[in-house]
């Protein structure tokens, strides 16, 4: 009789629990890895022009196929890769016909990579770098290319309400953190690594709203401790002191970053 | 990596072509479940002893055809019984597509689609058949007492659609089941119920329709005299032969006596293809009637691009014409009713909303009503079927290589006995008149006996 | 970072485990001691597991091995109500899937470390293989069972790991061109075997593997078109040759109802027992199912649609969906090319012999006797679909949140 009761009970609530089960698990995975966001530079000596390395492996070659295209005939068609290993930087040569250098030293198969070490592809000549140093200013001309529509989004911000940012943390110290303008929370940031802003549930600082997207833009701390702000290709941008961030940028005390009319201000009282 | 990452959207067609798959699958499992559920080999629903749902069947007077005792399925006590309703219950290994067991397994297991057979083993769905047992018994010991082996029996009832008797012969005796080769000619098609799927060639029992016809079509056709030499002849060296010479006769009488010259000339001379097929397709040849989800086998008609002379042999019912038991019943209840509508016959006692079968007009439908009492009255004799106020019309099919079939289709116009039948005889020779109207009488004797208590 | 907003998950798979192994361990004379036992140490790995990886080694939700636990149990339940002699030997193939997945897990971790086992996991899988054809036994037509002392196991799913280890590549490998004729001539040497082995199923799933890793390795849809149409005509060819074989192995496809007596009586069966159970299932051990041939291994989606349910049986399909949309996902932003190969390759093989065995028992496709990952009986299959599963999880970068990369 009860064996009777317990596949009478399991034939209705099996299904709803696997139903269930499938769809938290189901949420969870079809979420994907997060985008990574710049880890490193490879900056043009000639010319200055800088690119983003966002990838751990980047291959650099002649071939349109290739991450970072070099159209130089020197350079063969599949010439190089940078891929970074267990925290370290490392440059591949893939058979290149007319080799890879690094400061001069010809690279056999592979070479560890430095924080500004000079990298020749065929007679191609560039500089590598973690973080960019302040002396290479990145080309900001097409960032006062749409003044009308950041007008507009200041016009509108004083009938958004600001609730919507959830900020977890909330302990005011003496450190750098972030203040939401209107309620004035402030998040600690200090033993942090990076602040993710965005719409998905893993933003440290989560703004709920459809025109913010999913990863919007990243707060992170690059190798000499400073903090920096880049963009993750989202859809509506964002502003730093009203300037597009197009590039990592670094923070500076009461910069502010606004995203989709909300904003927010970074404090660093040191 | 930007150039894999790409890549990786193409990836995404595997997953939607899964899920078509998937769609696809379950497309097919809501459509065909039922069909798939009562394949003869699920054992939740069959096992070598019978059905394991363990539903009972009753005959209409609450007799018990079928039921299940300790797992084992136990039928009716009386092999006569077992023998004459064989057909309509069936068998729990399906041999028997139309038997009740079968064709009414889903109703018997109460299978849906959200619980399967779950529910089966609690409560068995039993039901009620429409059959008689005890008058099926006497069908069948009416015909294989005068020693026929093979045919089919069918009584129905044409005011409500209930089918009293669908006996069909060879039949076995399902509790001492005996060795069966169907290659053999005594087990010749042993698992078809001859009432349901048979097809015979009508005979003279087809005059009825190319009377109805020859009503529809020919204005003076009561006022017509035919006269009979032996045959009647299309044009030299074509004739169709007649069973005697009956000299000048009318209609009516050409009807009462069977007479092949004059319906071969109403038919080769005086109708068209076009107006015979359209009162055979009006009386539902070349469509099946459908019993309860029984699917009975089609009766067919074609006259296309046919000669005189093929319309003549159609006319006395020897043409490619063919005829089905169960839809051959359903016309003597159309006439019988006088309306020329009659209900779908039906098996399950107590079903709602089956539907009506419209044939022909009320007015053809009562003139033949006449015309088939009169063939009683005026050439088989009331002698014949005491107090049964008879219809009828008997008939020999002529079938290549042995002996004719015998046939008998009618009815009583007895208000309290509003039954028609139909006697099937195989390669029995002979007449419809000698070999199958004593077995129809017996019947209609016992059926009288039992739904009047009176046969005075 | 990730708080324990995996318990609640965990709690549903740890509610539907009990409610459906509770049906396998009372029985009608008492109570399955063994049975319970050892569904009770499998409860215990699934939640030694997610506390480990939450609490221990901070990584991130075990979403992914929790849709597997969730297949396995299924598996388990049905196999244990099968017999418990063959729960035991299930179990094990689980116990060792599992460490095998941890194992691979940690040798994934390093993409150095992985370049150094490429040349040994080649000989690996051809060796295997090869003693696989030398000293296999035939069952069921195909030569695709080593016996080794009282074990048994099938070297081709074995390989099935190694396969697509040797398979993906690091971008600079990639770039390489000796490379990808290398990996070619591995793959037709290994698909060479299977075919001997006459273990058709398992070449065809060998050859989609290879068609996709050749894909998301070059991208070069004219390149991989050329390979199926040259595939295509070997093909044609063996049936030219051998043409009685092949006609008899797919005479049934779409013409099970013609010989549900013959060769369409396993697809029969599964149709009609699916349906049998309607969407709710006739309950766990319920089944008829089961006494057919080769039930619980290749008809085992037959077994869980009629016992489970249909509905249930929809969502283990479903399941194969998530896993694979999972590995597509993290494919993407992936810390090296590897990972995401391999990620890709592994989701469209499990899917791939998912639609095989699930569209084949079921006559959407012929019939080609693989097994369902993860949820089939069999020592070999279960502990490669762990194997496998790894390289999944591999490839998400959550995998690592406790290291800094």
């Amino acid at each position: 009789m009860s064996l009777e009761l317990i596949t009478a009970i399991g034939r209705w609530l099996l299904p709803v629990l696997a139903g269930l089960i499938l769809v938290s698990c189901g949420g969870v995975l079809i979420r994907g890895n997060r985008k990574t966001g710049t880890i490193g530079y490879v900056v043009n000596a000639a010319n200055g022009d800088s690119m983003a390395l966002r990838q751990f492996e980047t291959s650099i070659g002649r071939s349109k196929l290739c991450d970072i295209v070099l159209n130089y005939n020197t350079v063969s068609r599949f010439h190089a890769v940078i891929a970074r290993r267990g925290g370290k930087w490392i440059l591949f040569d893939t058979n290149s016909k007319t080799g890879t250098y690094v400061n001069k030293d010809r690279v056999v198969e592979k070479k560890l990579l430095e924080n500004g070490d000079t990298l020749i592809f065929g007679n191609a000549m560039f500089k590598f770098y973690e973080e960019l140093p302040e002396v290479i200013t990145p080309n900001y001309s097409n960032a006062y290319a749409k003044p009308e529509q950041n007008e507009k989004q200041f016009m509108y911000d004083d009938r958004r309400s600001q609730g919507d940012i959830v900020i977890p943390q909330m302990v005011r110290e003496a450190g750098c953190n972030l203040e939401n303008c209107i309620t004035g929370e402030v998040m600690e940031i200090d033993d942090m690594d990076e602040v993710l802003i965005g719409r998905s549930e893993e933003s440290h600082i989560r703004i709920n709203r459809q025109s913010v997207s999913k990863y919007h833009a990243l707060v992170s701390r690059n190798a000499h401790g400073r903090w920096m702000i880049e963009d993750l290709d989202s859809v509506a941008g964002t502003l730093l002191n009203g300037v597009e961030v197009n590039e990592p940028m670094p923070l500076h005390d009461s910069d502010i970053i606004e995203v989709c009319g909300y904003t927010i201000k970074f404090n660093d009282p040191r | 990596m930007n150039r894999i990452f790409k890549r990786t959207r193409w990836m995404y067609l595997l997953a939607v072509l899964f899920l078509i798959g998937l769609g696809i699958l379950a497309f097919l499992f809501g459509t065909n479940a039922r069909q798939w559920v009562m394949q003869p080999y699920n054992k939740h629903i069959y096992s070598s002893s019978g059905l394991v749902g363990g539903a009972t069947l009753y005959d209409r007077n609450g007799d018990i055809l079928v039921q299940t005792v300790n797992g084992d399925r136990e039928y009716n006590s009386s092999s006569t019984v077992r023998k004459a309703t064989l057909h309509v219950v069936g068998d729990a290994e399906g041999y028997i597509s139309t038997g009740a067991q079968t064709a009414f397994a889903s109703q018997l297991t109460g299978y849906d689609l959200v619980n399967g057979l779950y529910s089966m083993k609690e409560k068995p769905h039993d039901l009620t058949l429409t059959i008689d047992a005890g008058l099926s018994a006497t069908a069948y010991k009416a015909v294989t007492e005068k020693g026929y082996e093979q045919g089919c029996v069918g009584v129905y009832n044409y005011k409500t659609g209930e089918v009293l008797v669908a006996m069909s012969l060879p039949t076995f005796d399902i509790e001492h089941k005996p060795n069966i080769d169907t290659s053999q000619k005594r087990w010749d098609a042993v698992y078809m119920n001859r009432f349901f799927k048979g097809r015979y060639t009508p005979g003279s029992t087809f005059k009825v329709i190319t009377a109805a016809s020859a009503l529809e079509n020919i204005d003076n056709i009561m006022d017509q005299s035919f006269t009979c030499n032996g045959a009647y002849t299309v044009v030299r060296g074509s004739q169709v032969k007649c069973n005697g010479v009956h000299g000048r006769v009318t209609f009516r009488q050409a009807l009462n006596q069977s007479c092949n010259s004059a319906f071969a000339a109403i038919a080769a001379a005086e109708l068209t293809n076009e107006q015979l097929t359209a009162t055979a397709e009006e009386f539902g040849f070349n469509s099946s009637v459908n019993v309860n989800g029984i699917e009975c086998a089609d009766s067919t008609f074609s006259l296309e691009d046919a000669y005189p002379i093929d319309r003549g042999w159609t006319g006395i019912g020897q043409g490619k014409t063919m005829l089905n038991p169960c839809h051959e019943i359903t016309i003597m209840g159309a006439i019988a009713n006088k309306t020329g509508a009659t209900p779908t016959p039906t098996l399950i006692k107590r079903s709602v909303n089956i539907g009506t079968l419209n044939y022909v007009s009320s007015d053809v439908a009562a003139q033949l009503d006449n015309l088939l009492r009169s063939n009683v009255t005026n050439y088989y004799s009331d002698s014949k079927f005491p107090n049964l106020q008879m219809c009828g019309k008997t008939g020999t099919a002529q079938v290549s290589g042995a002996e004719p079939h015998t046939l008998f289709v009618g009815y009583s116009q007895r208000e309290d006995l509003p039954l028609a039948i139909v006697v099937v005889l195989e390669k029995s020779g002979g007449y419809g008149l000698t070999n199958c109207i004593p077995i129809a009488n017996t019947i209609m004797q016992d059926a009288l006996d039992r739904y009047t208590g009176n046969s005075d | 970072m990730s708080g324990p907003r995996w318990i609640p998950t965990m709690l549903l798979i740890t509610a539907f485990q009990l409610i459906s192994f509770a049906q396998v361990i009372f029985v009608e004379d008492g109570i399955n001691y063994f049975a319970a036992t050892i569904l009770a140490i499998y409860l215990l790995i699934e939640w030694g597991w997610s506390i480990t990886s939450s609490f221990v080694l901070r990584k991130s939700s075990p979403a992914i091995e929790f849709v597997a636990f969730f297949l396995t149990g299924i598996g388990l339940a049905v196999v244990a109500s099968k017999g418990t002699s063959s729960l035991f030997t299930q179990f094990l193939a689980v116990a060792l899937g599992f460490a095998l997945y941890i194992a691979l897990l940690w040798m994934l971790a390093n993409v150095d470390r992985v370049e150094k086992f490429h040349m040994p996991m080649e000989v690996i899988a051809i060796g295997l293989l090869a003693i696989g054809l030398i000293f296999a036994s035939n069952k069921n037509g195909a030569y695709n069972w080593v016996q080794i002392g009282g074990f048994s196991f099938q070297p081709s799913e074995i390989v099935k790991i190694a396969f697509i280890f040797v398979g993906a590549a690091t971008l600079e490998k990639i770039q390489t061109t000796k490379h990808i004729t290398r990996y070619a001539i591995f793959a037709v040497i290994c698909i060479g075997l299977l075919f001997l082995m006459r273990d058709l199923g398992t070449a065809l799933i060998f050859f989609f593997t290879f068609v996709v890793l050749g894909f998301m390795r070059s991208g070069d849809v004219r390149t991989i078109l050329f390979v199926i149409l040259a595939a295509g005509m070997a093909a044609v060819l063996v049936v030219l040759i051998k043409r009685n074989y092949v006609m008899n192995r797919f005479a049934t496809y779409r013409h099970i109802w013609d010989t549900p007596y013959g060769n369409g009586m396993q697809q029969t069966r599964v149709l009609t027992y699916s349906v049998s159970g309607g969407l709710l299932g006739m309950g766990i051990g319920k089944g008829k199912l089961r006494n057919v041939f080769a039930a619980v291994e290749d008809l085992i989606f037959g077994v869980v649609a009629e016992e489970w349910g249909l509905l249930i049986a929809f969502i283990v399909a479903l399941a194969y969906i998530v896993i694979f949309v999972h590995s597509v996902r993290n494919a993407k932003g992936s810390r090296s090319a590897f990972y995401s190969i391999a990620s890709v390759a592994a989701g469209s093989l499990l899917i791939f012999q998912a639609a095989l065995n699930i569209f084949g028992v079921t006559d959407l496709l012929p019939m080609t006797g693989v097994t369902l990952p993860f949820v089939s009986r069999g020592g070999s299959s279960t502990i490669s679909c762990w194997g496998l599963l790894a390289f999944i999880k591999a490839a998400d970068n959550r995998t690592w949140a406790g290291r800094k990369s």
